[in-house]
């Protein structure tokens, strides 16, 4: 052999480089509907909101202020959808149990995979990050406001508010805390790592993950029949963490019905929820990357 | 009349050096032994022919040697090291046709696929890849997955050479190429065998198909080596003999477990016979055997004769 560079490995920097365009490529019309989707919606909330014949046609000309607050449903939702979708995209076209092209390539394939997921999860966190900021400046064209500044009823006794008890009840004012703008993304990113482990671990991820929503939905059935309160608050958690309708519910209070909280989320609660979700994909990404790519 | 029996063909090639070495390589698939015991060595600068019947485990070999498959029991040497702990060297130094013809990623276009290519592979010849590509006249524009299975074929060709790989381990290379495309391949082949030192190890059951190229020939067969050999012993020493016989005329006793082949009618024998072509003639005359004609068998020609013994044994 005469070049020197016959057998020599790549650098890992340009693979990472490369994963990254790749997976880009490989995400890139899927990203394209979500976009086309996001300024329709985006024009037509600007439309509803500033043109008067369209806001004749809503409610009888009562839009009403568009609140936008990401720590707060639906938009946690949408990003853990998006982040749990994600992977079937990054890993599109690629034998993940097969020989190639990725196994093929002169890089251990641990690392490739990792490398992989990393750079779905970087394109996740820029989509999000435009989406973020593109939603926000929509709401802004359309005069609704960021966050919530307002007064919430917190349920400390359930029983007793319904009775009217004094102290069952507590007022607390709230203003959407810095950190609820940073819940999509820590959210979104273990639901992709979730997702991704799925997909290094199992021929059939769609299969596992039907199997888990299952699973899921038995436990959390369980817990209501037989109101066993621990899986219930774990299931409230979980389907905060994820973006859901979870702490707030209308409760029977002598005066009517109305809107209280039973819980107020905190930072704390939001880091430890983050640091275990996380945990679990992350956990979760590296034992299924060790899982051979071929028997 | 047709009698086939295994014949005791070589199997140690020396002492090197070799590009490729296994020894008692075993893998199983559950109960199956795709690799029994396998002994294999690739000489340094060879052309390597591995023939074997559909699921003789060439495929698995393969594999095995780009580090894809684990064994279970044996060792395995890829240009100096062992692709089950040092796989990604391994895979730099190897240029690969697997036998899925499926290039790359179905939504890729061909041109992204040979930049993609390149990125992990330092020594990727652009302009080779360019000369390549014009002539297996591959269009960069097409995407993977509107392919033919030919066209894959010529882009997993193009993607296995363009780097210079020291060695190049090519399963059924010339599946789905048509006539006039399988002899291009061939030709540029032997035009990238003239410019690299290259080690070539081809997995096929169509010999003949690759046979101009190829100077060493292992038959596989049910995970085992019926033989490997260079090209020119195989030649040389497995012979096709015709011979007039008398009535009831059994053979001579001592050619027995060289004896690769029998057919024939009752007085006219056609035996393919491994061992010196003077020894074997002498043996067959002194059993009343009349030599009638002597003719070296192609390396496809010896594989169906080994390969029928094997499996009729």
């Amino acid at each position: 052999m005469t070049d020197s560079t016959v057998g020599r490995m790549p650098a890992m920097k340009d693979v990472w480089i490369e994963q990254l365009c790749v997976v880009g490529l490989a995400i890139r019309r899927e990203g394209a509907l979500a976009a086309l989707a996001l300024a329709l919606g985006s024009l037509a909330l600007v439309a509803f909101a500033r043109i008067p014949v369209l806001q004749a046609i809503v409610d009888e000309g009562d839009v009403g202020e568009f609140v936008f607050n990401p720590g707060e449903p639906p938009w946690g939702f949408f990003a853990v959808l998006a982040a749990l979708l994600l992977p079937l995209a990054v890993w599109k076209g690629e034998r993940r149990f097969g020989d190639t092209p990725l196994w093929s390539l002169p890089v251990d394939h641990r690392r490739h995979a990792l490398l992989k997921v990393a750079a779905g999860w970087v394109w996740l966190m820029a989509i999000l990050g435009t989406a973020l900021v593109w939603v926000t400046l929509t709401v802004l064209a359309s005069g609704g406001v960021l966050g919530v500044d307002e007064v919430r009823l917190l349920i400390i006794d359930p029983a007793g508010a319904a009775a009217g008890t004094p102290g069952a009840t507590e007022s607390v004012s709230w203003t959407t805390p810095w950190w609820e703008w940073a819940t999509p993304f820590t959210s979104a990113t273990a639901a992709y790592l979730v997702a991704s482990t799925l997909m290094l671990a199992t021929a059939r991820p769609l299969f596992w993950a039907a199997g888990l929503w299952v699973a899921g939905a038995v436990v959390l059935g369980v817990g209501e029949v037989w109101e066993i309160g621990w899986i219930e608050r774990n299931i409230e958690l979980v389907a905060w963490y994820v973006g859901g309708d979870s702490f707030n519910r209308g409760v029977q209070l002598p005066t009517g019905w109305t809107e209280g909280w039973t819980l107020l989320p905190t930072m704390k609660l939001w880091t430890a929820l983050s640091a275990i979700w996380i945990g679990v994909g992350l956990v979760g990404v590296l034992g299924a990357s060790r899982r051979p790519r071929n028997q | 009349m047709t009698d086939m029996v295994t014949a005791a063909l070589p199997i140690d090639l020396g002492s090197g050096p070799f590009a490729v070495t296994t020894q008692g390589l075993v893998r199983r698939f559950g109960s199956v032994r795709a690799l029994d015991g396998l002994d294999l060595q690739v000489p340094e600068g060879a052309v390597y022919v591995l023939v074997g019947p559909n699921g003789a485990g060439k495929s698995t070999l393969i594999r095995t040697l780009m580090g894809l498959v684990r064994y279970e029991a044996g060792t395995v040497n890829v240009l100096g090291r062992n692709p089950a702990d040092l796989g990604a060297e391994v895979r730099a130094g190897i240029g690969y046709v697997p036998e899925d013809y499926r290039a790359g990623y179905p939504w890729m276009t061909v041109g992204r696929l040979l930049e993609h290519q390149a990125v992990y592979h330092p020594s990727w010849d652009a302009e080779y890849a360019r000369r390549l590509r014009a002539r297996y006249e591959i269009d960069p524009g097409r995407r993977c997955h509107t392919l033919s299975k030919g066209q894959s074929r010529r882009v997993q060709l193009v993607l296995a050479l363009a780097h210079r790989p020291p060695l190049l381990l090519l399963d059924e290379p010339t599946d789905g190429l048509d006539h006039v495309v399988r002899d291009e391949t061939l030709s540029i082949l032997s035009e990238h065998l003239a410019d690299s030192t290259t080690t070539v190890v081809i997995s096929t059951h169509r010999v003949y198909e690759v046979e101009p190229l190829v100077d060493h020939v292992g038959v596989l067969a049910a995970g085992r080596l019926l033989g490997q050999l260079p090209r020119h012993e195989l030649h040389g020493s497995l012979l096709r003999y015709w011979a007039d016989v008398p009535e009831g005329w059994r053979g001579p006793k001592e050619l027995g477990g060289r004896v690769v082949q029998r057919s024939g009618a009752a007085r006219a024998i056609e035996w393919t016979v491994w061992g010196d072509r003077d020894a074997v003639t002498r043996g067959l005359s002194q059993a009343g055997a009349a030599v009638r004609e002597v003719a070296p068998l192609s390396v496809d020609e010896a594989a169906v004769a080994l390969l029928s013994g094997k499996e009729a044994s």
